[in-house]
């Protein structure tokens, strides 16, 4: 008795995931940026393998395995944002044609308008390798771009050489 | 007579007279005799002819790939390469077609050896996971060329990749233009807050669950391999959060040849004893233990720490070599 | 309609379900139109695997493969943060080559 209610509850938890995964990865085709399908991809990462797992620790073979499923989960919880982070760092930093469908936030815009002022008196060195060097103050400058860590950039624009 | 002989010979281990520094001398004497702007206009000269060669070169490369010529040879190209890996996939297939079937009876890797790793594989070599008993007891000698394989990979890469040793002791300056050359992590963003406060939760977990893998080889399926593996991932996601300068305060080339160096002589040493008591029939003082326990089947514990910790300060070391140019 | 058949129903039917999903994400990777699209369809691949190697946990009753589980959580996620960040480096250092062959042309000019 106890077995079949375990089995059914683990059918609807992992049924339910699966089908949380499926609307993921619809939306991953559906959506036409790589921000938007952002979204549906963290559908997947969170609810998906959260149920989807949570139903299988239902009906594991014995508690310490169904402890580890679980540390899985609380693992993925706490790393997949941080991925989803860094992946849409990378998505605003690198798509110059970004200004035709993304509505960048007005602290963005303003260091990236600080930083271009910063960058151009640099820029005017002379054209060698090692002076290019020189063009590190625009770097450091331009590191300031995502708009989410205010306090982290000077302390970065600080620390380097 | 002898001393005349012994004058050639002085002669010819010194060079004195070889053709190359002939042929050095004359070399250099063709630019000190021309003055400056006389070098300049013909070094742009010569850099102008270069241009047009390859203008040229480009411009007829350009003019035979638009006539239909190339067009044959592509269409060619294509199809002998769709013939040829049509050929090899049917030529495998067929052979693994003749192969005998998986799980047989008389399948020829069913022997006599296997059997006995698998009937007596557990009171032996005490270890619960037979795979490990019988890479680290049975043929532990296998794993230490491995061991030995991945340490010299390692030398190789790190003599061959490696700047110089002294870039040690270089100034601030030199150190960063340096850097700026070969390092390919110049131009990526540091000191990600989000990635350094996350790091600082999961670097302890990865690390931990490499730990396990490794120390429970006997018990489960992991090992020294795996688990350095482990451990070499939960190194580079430190670097990757907070920079190599960061881990340089604790993990220098020094640390990666003292824990390569010592680890692989444990195994060895320690090994040489189970090959000495084997090889003289002599029993050896090792006890087994209960199987289950984690202190048990003799030195497999102290064989699989070893290897991870070479897997582990190899794979870090390859990637930091890698992507910096230096360790 | 034993409870071993029920299970080994479900499990068939979650690997079916995932391993297609699994080969559309692919797909998704490699027609992506930018290296995002590609690194996003890697990471889901890698939960969809993870959710793979916990139906097997289940099905065969052992318990080291959610040891995998686990293993394999840490490295996709190294691998994500990894390629984001190289990524994110190759592309500033072509803006800054560009910036420099754009002085030295510049310079030329002047000459």
């Amino acid at each position: 008795m106890i077995a079949w209610i375990r089995f059914l509850l683990t059918a609807v938890f992992v049924l339910a995931g699966l089908a949380v995964c499926c609307i993921g990865v619809y939306g991953v085709y559906r959506f036409n940026y790589a921000a938007n399908r952002m979204h549906a991809s963290a559908l997947n990462d969170t609810l998906g393998i959260g149920l989807c797992l949570v139903g299988f620790a239902i009906s594991a073979p014995d508690a310490f395995t169904a402890v580890k499923i679980l540390l899985v989960v609380v693992f993925y919880y706490l790393s997949a944002p941080v991925a989803s982070h860094l992946l849409c760092r990378l998505e605003i930093e690198t798509n110059e044609q970004r200004d035709a469908y993304m509505n960048v936030h007005e602290w963005t815009l303003a260091q990236e308008r600080a930083a271009a002022q910063a960058g151009a008196p640099v820029q005017e060195e002379a054209p060698e390798p090692a002076a290019c060097a020189d063009e590190d103050g625009a770097q450091a400058a331009q590191e300031e771009e995502p708009g989410q860590d205010a306090p982290a950039d000077e302390t970065e624009e600080a620390k380097r050489p | 007579m002898r001393n005349k002989w012994i004058a050639r010979v002085k002669g010819w281990l010194d060079a004195e007279d070889s053709g190359l520094e002939r042929s050095m001398a004359a070399s250099q004497q063709q630019p000190a005799a021309m003055d400056s702007d006389e070098a300049d206009a013909a070094l742009l000269a010569w850099l102008a002819e270069e241009r047009e060669r390859q203008h040229d070169v480009a411009s007829r490369l350009h003019d035979w790939h638009e006539r239909k010529g190339s067009r044959a040879i592509h269409m060619l190209y294509c199809l002998l390469c769709v013939l040829i890996c049509t050929t090899l996939i049917v030529l495998l297939l067929y052979t693994v077609s003749t192969l005998p079937s998986f799980g047989s009876a008389d399948h020829p890797i069913n022997n006599e050896v296997s059997a006995r790793y698998i009937e007596s594989g557990l009171q032996e070599t005490g270890a619960v996971n037979i795979v490990t008993g019988m890479i680290l007891d049975y043929r532990a000698f296998d794993t230490l060329g491995e061991s030995s394989v991945l340490f010299t990979a390692a030398m190789v890469v790190l003599f061959l990749l490696r700047m110089d040793a002294k870039s040690e002791g270089y100034s601030p300056l030199a150190r960063a233009m340096r850097e700026r050359l070969h390092s390919d992590t110049y131009y990526e963003p540091h000191n990600d807050v989000i990635l350094q406060r996350t790091a600082v939760i999961l670097v302890p977990i990865v690390l931990l669950l490499g730990i396990y893998v490794v120390l429970n080889g006997h018990l489960s399926p992991g090992g020294g391999f795996s688990g350095g593996a482990i451990m070499g991932a939960a190194l580079m996601l430190y670097v990757t959060a907070f920079g190599f300068d960061s881990i340089r305060r604790f993990f220098t080339y020094k640390t990666y040849q003292r824990v390569v160096l010592c680890a692989l002589l444990t195994y060895a040493l320690s090994k040489c004893y189970s090959f000495y008591t084997g090889a003289n029939g002599i029993h050896s003082v090792i006890p087994l233990g209960t199987p289950g326990a984690i202190l048990s089947s003799g030195l497999i514990l102290v064989l699989n720490i070893c290897v991870g910790l070479i897997v582990t300060c190899t794979m870090y070391a390859f990637y930091a070599v890698f992507r910096k140019g230096e360790l | 309609m034993s409870i071993e058949t029920c299970y080994r129903a479900l499990s068939a039917l979650a690997m079916g379900v995932l391993v297609t999903l699994a080969i559309l994400c692919l797909v998704r990777c490699i027609k992506g139109p930018r290296v995002s699209d590609r690194v996003l369809a890697v990471n889901m691949v890698g939960a969809l695997t993870i959710i793979m190697v916990v139906v097997f946990a289940v099905l065969l009753g052992e318990g080291y493969l959610a040891d995998i589980a686990l293993i394999y959580a840490m490295i996709s996620f190294l691998a994500v943060v990894v390629l984001s960040k190289v990524y994110m480096g190759i592309y500033r250092e072509r803006k800054h080559e560009e910036a420099c062959l754009r002085e030295m042309e510049k310079e030329e000019n002047v000459k």
